[in-house]
């Protein structure tokens, strides 16, 4: 691989692999922060009032990230993918134009009087903004995940002689064939990761004396969600992977590292894929389940790597390894929600200090599961931009090696700048806890939270 | 051929355009906000400047996402050419721009480090409108490869874009100043309306250099601005531009504190819609025309659609915002002005509401 390619490639990785981490975190929290408003609009509980103005904090910081780092995304693809830019403009263009008109300006729009308007506009209208912008985000998953489930499974379009593409129908371009499956199971994946996060900072907050009511609130909806949200993902992954396996069998191939094509195959729990010989290395694998798994048939077909020459081939270690800390993740978050109900029952949910720790470790898993996710189904994809018919070395600007390693290296100087600034006023916020002596216009009712109920059991 | 025009390239070049507009408009006085934070001597005062764009930058931003993604979808080859022609001042641009944000949301945040993201808040903004500038001069001058020109106009060529980031830094911090006069009041104000009148020079020297310049960097717009047709309209575009300086002059002390503001912004348009006519009809100056650059006509019509349907329910609701969060900004630290705020909207119970202590 040419080194302009190459440094291309890394950054744009870098780059979007950065910013997914702030759509993920923003579509899970700001849907949690519409739903607080709504129980807070129906129930008049002030507990739900303070958790939304403390997690509206911790949304405005993570949403300012993925705004700045969009912007770069939305001129990277000219700077760096010229090729691709002037190639599938027809068909990308208007995606992501709406992806700006019906979902950027309605977040950022409704942004300003979610977070700062309340006093202004009144608890209705006020509830309708954080429901915009919850809408926003979502609007935005839709059309870019319609964009590049585009580019994974191609669909409604004719390529002339000189390489560019034309619609043909917007109706088969746009929902493609895996967009379906990509938009659910990515959506999921932001609601999760939202929910372990808010798990984890209201289970770090469970420590303080006396016991925060918002903590405990904040815990108990966040449980609640993962448990119908986790077993959900598993499935929506399943089906995104029959999927995959129908449109593109070489991906599939890469994630299971299966060089040979054949029927009853088994499932390989680890390997080292050796690319080279086409080989796997101490495998680890049970028969016949992986037939199973891929196809739910107990003698069923899965194609190889072998099948195309190795110019053609996703870079299987890559894939392979992405894919497991993929799947590891989504275990021991299934596991948490799970351990999350029986404690529940058990009635011991607030007062388990090894689940409470259990619970802050998981708190990026979303973030771990969502980012190996996206490596699995970009380097899956390869060599292609557009699977199987546009090449990404095709799709590179004409960009000299010295700017764009310099543009590289500024990124990931500037990234990890960023994320540990991030980290460190995120912290504050949450080490400072939710604001419960705010007056309210509800200050009557107040007298309505009693603590001690959950108190009694504390010693 | 036929003289009639294919009006739907047109009309992307011009929504296109608009967006452009609209971002240089509202980023251009939040970039501004930025260049004339250092100005501001006293923290309670840089505290209620940088108060007045909290509910608005993010959209603001957005306009540049939207210019840059009508861009892609009319004139894809144009996007790709000019982007990769541009990598590095775009990259400055979006660096720039990378650290501005979060630089301001750290600030807001308090703390030790608060002074720290202030200053790279003011240093960003500064760099994000140089870099903007440069864009727009290397854009005005041409971005395919001239052949055999001489030295001196190689040297010209290579120092206009530098002269034309230095102006925008300046017209940037005039829209800026001119929307702090309209937002605050007190000691902060009085700033505003010194640096505005500072400021408008420097752009007003600056917009008339580069002028001067302009037909010798490009030919093209030379031939535009000396034809015998277009010529009368430059004419009328630079008296136009006179009147306006000179009324945004008189307005910044003047007495209503939304004049400034008007004025700067027809500035704006003006200046704006001069670059526009100028490099008519050129989406790629001067190789390719937009005509030539311009998406499948399905596309366009396909997206065309859409947007009529939702840009004018986008204008409403951000005007909708603006309105919701008009008159004077809220001053963080009302006990440090020493003119107090007679004209809040706020009653004194939504002050209480705010301020618990």
């Amino acid at each position: 691989m040419s080194s302009p390619l190459l440094l291309a490639r890394l950054q744009f990785a870098f780059t979007i692999g950065f910013h997914i981490l702030w759509p993920a975190y923003s579509i899970g929290i700001a849907a949690f922060i519409a739903f607080l408003n709504a129980l807070w609009l129906r129930t008049n509980r002030p507990v739900y009032q303070q958790l939304m103005r403390f997690w509206q904090k911790l949304f405005a910081l993570g949403f300012a990230m993925g705004v700045v780092t969009g912007l770069v995304l939305s001129y990277q693809i000219g700077t760096n993918w010229g090729g691709f830019a002037r190639a599938t403009g027809a068909v990308t263009g208007p995606l992501f134009t709406f992806e700006v008109l019906t979902a950027f300006f309605l977040e950022a729009g409704f942004l300003g009087i979610a977070l700062l308007g309340e006093a202004r506009v009144g608890r209705r209208w006020h509830f309708f903004a954080c429901l915009m912008v919850a809408v926003g985000t979502m609007m935005s998953a839709f059309w870019i995940l319609s964009a590049n489930s585009w580019m994974q499974t191609p669909a409604g379009v004719s390529l002339d002689t000189t390489g560019v593409f034309h619609v043909t129908s917007w109706r088969e371009a746009i929902f493609n064939p895996s967009f379906p499956y990509r938009l659910a199971h990515m959506v999921c994946a932001c609601l999760i990761t939202g929910c372990l996060i808010v798990a984890g900072v209201s289970a770090f907050q469970l420590r303080k004396r006396p016991t925060p009511e918002t903590a405990k609130v904040g815990l108990s909806l966040a449980l609640w969600l993962l448990l119908f949200l986790a077993p959900a993902q598993l499935v929506l992954g399943d089906l995104h992977g029959l999927n995959t396996k129908r449109y593109q069998p070489m991906k599939l191939a890469a994630i299971e590292a299966r060089w040979d094509t054949g029927r009853s195959v088994p499932l390989t729990l680890f390997a080292w894929p050796d690319e080279r010989n086409a080989v796997n290395k101490h495998a680890i694998e049970l028969s016949h389940l992986g037939s199973l798994v891929l196809t739910h048939d107990w003698n069923g077909e899965v194609r190889g790597l072998k099948e195309v020459g190795p110019e053609d081939r996703p870079p299987v270690p890559v894939v392979f390894f992405a894919f497991r800390i993929m799947v590891a993740s989504g275990l021991l978050i299934l596991a948490a929600a799970f351990l999350g109900a029986w404690l529940r029952y058990k009635g011991r949910l607030f007062h388990a200090p090894w689940f409470r720790r259990f619970l802050i470790v998981c708190m990026p898993l979303g973030w771990i599961a969502t980012l190996s996710g996206w490596v699995v189904t970009e380097a899956g994809r390869q060599p292609y931009v557009v699977y199987g018919m546009l090449r990404t070395a095709d799709a590179v600007s004409p960009v000299g090696t010295a700017a764009s390693g310099l543009s590289l290296a500024v990124f990931i100087v500037l990234y990890s700048g960023l994320f540990l600034a991030f980290f460190w006023y995120w912290l504050r916020i949450v080490l400072s806890g939710p604001d419960t002596q705010l007056p309210t216009a509800l200050v009557a009712s107040r007298t309505t939270t009693t603590p001690a109920l959950f108190d009694e059991q504390t010693t | 051929m036929t003289a009639s025009v294919d009006w739907l390239p047109v009309a992307y070049a011009a929504l296109m355009s608009a967006s452009f507009l609209a971002y240089a408009l509202m980023d251009g006085w939040d970039l501004g906000v930025g260049i004339f934070y250092p100005l501001v001597a006293r923290a309670p005062d840089r505290d209620h400047l940088l108060e007045t764009i909290a509910p608005f930058w993010d959209a603001n931003e957005t306009w540049l996402v939207l210019g840059g993604m009508l861009l892609l979808l009319g004139f894809p080859l144009a996007y790709a050419v000019l982007l990769t022609k541009l990598y590095l001042p775009v990259f400055a641009m979006l660096f720039a721009l990378v650290l501005r944000g979060v630089s301001y949301e750290f600030r807001q945040q308090g703390g030790r480090l608060r002074e720290f993201w202030g200053h790279l808040f003011a240093a960003s903004s500064v760099l994000a409108a140089f870099a903007q500038g440069c864009i727009l001069g290397r854009v005005v001058e041409g971005i395919a490869e001239t052949d055999s020109a001489s030295p001196i106009i190689t040297a010209i060529r290579g120092t206009f874009p530098l002269a034309c980031g230095v102006g925008l830094v300046g017209a940037y911090a005039l829209l800026g100043a001119c929307w702090v006069i309209l937002k605050t009041q007190g000691a902060v104000q009085v700033t505003a309306r010194e640096v505005a009148r500072s400021a408008l020079i420097l752009t007003v020297i600056l917009l008339i250099v580069v002028s001067l310049f302009t037909p010798l960097v490009s030919p093209h717009v030379a031939h535009r601005w000396f034809a015998s047709n277009d010529g009368v309209l430059a004419a009328v575009a630079v008296v136009a531009g006179g009147v306006v300086i000179w009324r945004l002059w008189m307005s910044i002390w003047g007495s209503d504190d939304r004049r400034p503001l008007q004025w700067v912004i027809a500035l704006f348009i003006l200046s704006f819609a001069g670059i526009a006519a100028s490099v008519y009809p050129y989406v790629v100056p001067y190789g390719y025309t937009l005509f030539e650059a311009a998406n499948d006509r399905k596309t366009l019509v396909f997206a065309a659609v859409g947007i009529c349907i939702v840009l004018p329910v986008i204008v409403l609701y951000l005007a909708l915002g603006y309105r919701v969060f008009r008159g004077k900004s809220q001053d963080p630290h009302p006990e440090a002005t020493d003119i107090p705020c007679v004209s809040c909207r706020r009653t004194a119970g939504h002050e209480a509401d705010l301020h618990p202590s």
